[in-house]
């Protein structure tokens, strides 16, 4: 097993240093600066650290579960939202653990709230509810691409009052969806843009949402184990390795024992 | 058969197992042989007591 040494740049005696896991002795340079990191991307925390193995396990892991997430309900699993009739704020407390790929909500969730029309082709951008305001030429574009290819359909945003810049979102879509068990549902608010993901994605959505939600928990025992070392600070790796050593010293003294006792029978017959 | 309409939905927590069990076993362990063993071992852990839970509440739900 490869010992890794004390790095120069540490400057804490040894003693002080995290307790040894598989016996090795870890230097955990700044700690802070490596939570720090490990929150912003995961693993990027273990790489700074020099602990390559594990940054790039961590990165494949949490970033794999984050985007296949994503890949199964679109980007719109993950956003922030703290409106009335849309609390879904604390499911992105969770996938916020992965730190940079979920930043784009917050500004995405900033641009809505000022009634901007969000970037990046809505990459993460809340649902638009109804009778919220949004940019005449965003709400033409979403409609211009028809409720096959989007979430919105010709007459979903109306104007009202005398801002020609603005437009209010009222659904106008079928009262009905394809599936009658998605009315039972979601009744309450289908006119919604979040039901409208629901009906299309299916369980996918929620499982996306899970996904999104798991890696972000995942990488707060990534942020731990960058500030404090692995969690288990019992050497079980070398215990067993202990144990196999006395082991084998018990049993080259029973050997020693058994060689000693037969070379003295012959002399004790002889006497 | 009820369930086995839904048996295509339960290959999705084979990513999610494997994945937590690394990311677990990452965050106790150093060496990545340790890693992986120890990752290992929690999977089987998880895939048997789900096994087992799911054979209890079958059981359970037997006569509905």
């Amino acid at each position: 097993m490869s010992q890794v040494p004390y790095l120069p740049d540490s400057n804490k005696p040894e003693s002080d240093l995290p307790p040894p896991a598989d016996g090795l002795k870890l230097s955990l340079k700044n700690p802070g600066l490596a939570a720090f990191l490990a929150w912003l991307l995961p693993g990027l925390g273990h790489m700074y650290q020099g602990r390559w193995a594990k940054g790039v396990l961590f990165f494949v892991c949490i970033m794999g579960t984050f985007a296949y997430g994503i890949a199964l309900g679109s980007s719109r699993v993950v956003y922030a939202s703290m409106r009335p009739y849309d609390t879904r704020y604390y499911y992105y407390i969770c996938q916020a653990g992965v730190g940079l790929p979920a930043m784009p909500a917050l500004i995405q969730a900033w641009r809505v709230r000022g009634e901007k029309a969000p970037w990046w082709n809505n990459w993460m951008a809340p649902p638009v509810l109804i009778g919220q305001a949004v940019p005449a030429d965003w709400a033409r574009a979403q409609m211009a691409i028809g409720r096959d290819d989007g979430y919105f359909g010709d007459g979903d945003f109306l104007q009202r009052g005398n801002d020609p810049d603005k437009l209010w979102y009222h659904y106008s879509g079928p009262e009905t969806q394809e599936r009658p068990s998605f009315e039972i549902q979601h009744n309450e608010f289908k006119q919604n843009e979040l039901s409208i993901w629901h009906a299309k994605y299916s369980f996918k959505y929620d499982l996306g949402t899970t996904f999104t939600m798991v890696a972000g928990l995942l990488n707060l025992l990534v942020i731990f184990d960058a500030y404090a070392g692995p969690m288990l600070g019992v050497n079980l790796a070398g215990w067993e390795a202990e144990r196999k050593r006395r082991e084998a010293l018990a049993e080259r003294e029973r050997e020693e024992k058994k060689r000693l006792k037969a070379a003295k029978a012959p002399t004790q017959a002889t006497a | 058969m009820l369930l086995f309409a839904h048996t295509t939905q339960f290959w999705y927590c084979v990513p999610l197992a494997i994945t937590v069990s690394l990311v677990y076993s990452g965050t106790r362990f150093e060496e990545m042989p340790s890693i992986l063993r120890h990752s290992l071992r929690s999977l089987v852990w998880m895939g048997g007591f789900s096994a087992l839970l799911f054979v209890f509440l079958r059981w359970l739900t037997w006569s509905l």
